[in-house]
């Protein structure tokens, strides 16, 4: 069993790059696409969700095609730095975060524009600049949409399976994340093992689903000021 | 007190004198409609008005004076600083123009609590935390939420949250007070408590305001002058004197026409001009004589500097001379009863008062107690029935003279907004 926790400490440390990213791309266009009108919002807005209906085989594909050894990112970040993303867990990042995305988008564009845009002027009307609004009122009153937005895709990054497969591949101790150990386990009858990646990965799962429902729902906001 | 009031457009040279100077015009959308706001003033007012109906274009005017909002062409200018100028490609942000604003719905943040709240507009002053926190808490006193720091916004009354934004308001110690609709969501106990603290303030701390709201009885209390708006123009600035006793058109007129005008009328403004005094030299027999003249039953006598001494009944004079109690030559101080004075700025409701206890004319006295004018019972009963029309056929022909007409030109002013 002691194999069981390299997959695990893979699956969280996954997870937690591809929420990272996440915050920072999905803030960054769910402000873009809350506050501005632009010719193509829309067309954006169906193109950013996508990842959220599209088969992850076939997203998995499409990131094999981009980021590939002769696909046109993958190429590029070959000659220009060396770097190869395909069967790393790097790569395995690059899967879970694209996955994950419309999650942290989708939430953050609703947080945004629920927010009055009076707070904001009031903000401004009292002297503060533009980045000053957006991080002591914008963000804090948005802040726990997105904090929501945020716990759901680290629970669908760490139990990413088809883009990552496809991605990064099924590397022991190198790209071999939690749900797909589940499967090669199940695979190789290994039944002991399956039972305890399975317990594992439950657990771990219904923790950040009772920490997304404590913190989202129904708290007053006092309470999120409290992490101002 | 009266005649310094403008007319809209007289306002494009700009001066330290006044304290508004505005000219701005924006293309605005509104329910599918596009029209041209065109707002014209220059003002002296330190408590502006700015007073229509929904619809009419105060707050996008309050929102471009606050620079919440950019107009496509014109200048604003305030106390001499020019805050936007297209011309002169001249747009100061609103966190540069040092104002504050009070929003009709408060727009408390609501993830902070009433000190941070009111402290909130400090920080970017450079002020040190602990002066911040001291002088946020001097503000919550002085609108006396003493006690409320700590409390959340959706944890307070409407009445204490729009306290708590004129504390965000006063702790920045902004010049410039702007604020739209600020008491409209407030009950009207409270909301008259509001408008009488912010007058109180305004004296003590000697801020210049400018208050939007559609409520002329607000209008005519919190302004020392008014500016009316309609269809996204000022159609008239003046004091609220002014604005009853002589609306620029028929729209002005209807809309004043029902207002309590006791509280805004003063003495001066429905005095009329004397005809006819005595001085102690005159003698009973000339009194007599002039007040037989003009119709008098009584005439006021005035010393050399038309200081009021008393006043005189023709009754009085002719039992006097009949009895030969009096010399000819002079008139005799017993003769005369005390006059009943006001000063021109006396509210029309303590003159009606005075007036109910006598049935002589009052004399009306500047500031120096030189004698202005007299009030009849017959220019109190005018004043308060109806407006004096300040020019005739001024505005369109058809004046709405009887309150049924006035409640047809209002209902035909909402069809013209639709």
């Amino acid at each position: 069993m002691e194999g069981a926790w390299i997959p695990l400490l893979l699956t969280l440390k996954v997870a937690a790059w591809a929420t990272v990213l996440n915050m920072v791309a999905g803030i960054g266009l769910g402000l873009l696409l809350a506050r501005l009108r632009f010719p193509g919002r829309d067309l954006l807005d169906a193109v950013l969700t996508l990842p959220m209906v599209l088969p992850p085989t076939v997203l998995g594909y499409y990131l094999l095609v981009l980021i590939g050894r002769n696909g046109p990112i993958g190429a590029w970040l070959q000659t220009q730095f060396g770097i190869n993303l395909v069967f790393t867990w790097q790569g395995a990042v690059i899967a879970a975060t694209v996955v994950a995305f419309p999650l942290v988008f989708k939430s953050a564009r609703a947080a945004f524009e629920a927010v009055d845009p009076e707070f904001e002027q009031a903000a401004r009307v009292l002297g503060r600049s533009e980045p000053a609004v957006f991080f002591r009122v914008t963000l804090p009153l948005a802040w726990r949409g997105i904090m929501a937005g945020l716990l759901l895709a680290f629970a669908r990054a760490s139990g990413e399976f088809g883009a990552t497969l496809m991605v990064a591949g099924s590397l022991p101790g190198r790209t071999q994340t939690l749900s797909i150990a589940v499967y090669e386990a199940v695979q190789a009858g290994q039944d002991a093992l399956a039972n305890f990646l399975v317990l594992v990965a439950s657990v771990t799962c219904v923790a950040v689903l009772l920490a997304a429902g404590w913190i989202a729902p129904g708290r007053v906001a006092g309470r999120i000021a409290g992490s101002r | 007190m009266t005649g310094n009031g403008s007319r809209p457009g007289t306002g494009s040279t700009p001066g330290a004198s006044s304290v508004w100077d505005v000219n701005l015009r924006r293309h605005l959308q509104h329910a599918g409609r596009r029209f041209e706001l065109d707002v014209r003033f220059a003002s002296a007012a330190r408590r502006l008005v700015l007073f229509g109906p929904s619809g009419a274009g105060k707050t996008q005017t309050l929102r471009m004076i606050a620079g919440l909002g950019t107009p496509d062409a014109g200048h604003v200018r305030v106390a001499g600083r020019t805050l936007f100028d297209r011309t002169a490609g001249i747009d100061v942000p609103a966190r540069k123009r040092g104002m504050a604003y009070l929003f009709q719905d408060y727009a408390l943040f609501p993830h902070l609590n009433v000190l941070d709240n009111v402290a909130y507009g400090l920080e970017v002053q450079g002020v040190p935390l602990a002066r911040r926190r001291e002088r946020a808490a001097r503000a919550i006193e002085l609108v006396g939420l003493g006690g409320w720091e700590g409390s959340y916004p959706h944890e307070l009354s409407g009445g204490m949250q729009q306290r708590v934004g004129l504390a965000r308001a006063l702790a920045v110690d902004a010049d410039v007070l702007l604020m739209d609709e600020a008491f409209s969501a407030l009950d009207p106990l409270i909301r008259r408590e509001m408008q009488d603290e912010l007058i109180d303030l305004q004296a003590r701390m000697r801020k210049t305001i400018v208050f939007v709201t559609h409520d002329l009885d607000e209008a005519l209390r919190l302004g020392d002058r008014i500016a009316i708006m309609k269809d996204a123009r000022v159609v008239q600035v003046g004091t609220p004197e002014e604005v009853i006793t002589a609306p620029a058109d028929d729209y002005v007129a209807a809309f004043v026409e029902g207002v309590d005008r006791s509280g805004v009328l003063t003495a001066g403004a429905i005095m009329q001009p004397v005809r006819e005094v005595a001085r102690l030299r005159d003698g009973p027999q000339t009194a007599l004589n002039r007040m037989r003249r003009s119709g008098l039953s009584g005439i006021l006598v005035v010393d050399g500097e038309r200081r009021v001494l008393g006043y005189l009944t023709s009754e009085r004079i002719v039992a006097a001379l009949r009895e030969g109690e009096v010399t000819p030559d002079r008139i005799h101080r017993e003769l005369m009863e005390p006059a009943a004075t006001v000063a021109t700025d006396t509210p029309l409701a303590d003159v009606i008062t005075i007036a109910s206890e006598g049935s002589a004319p009052i004399a009306v006295v500047d500031a120096t107690g030189r004698l202005r004018g007299v009030v009849v019972k017959g220019a109190i009963l005018a004043a308060l029935a109806r407006t004096q029309r300040n020019g005739a056929g001024e505005g369109a022909g058809g004046a709405p003279d009887a309150p049924s007409h006035a409640g047809a030109s209002h209902a035909a002013l909402g069809a013209h907004r639709a």
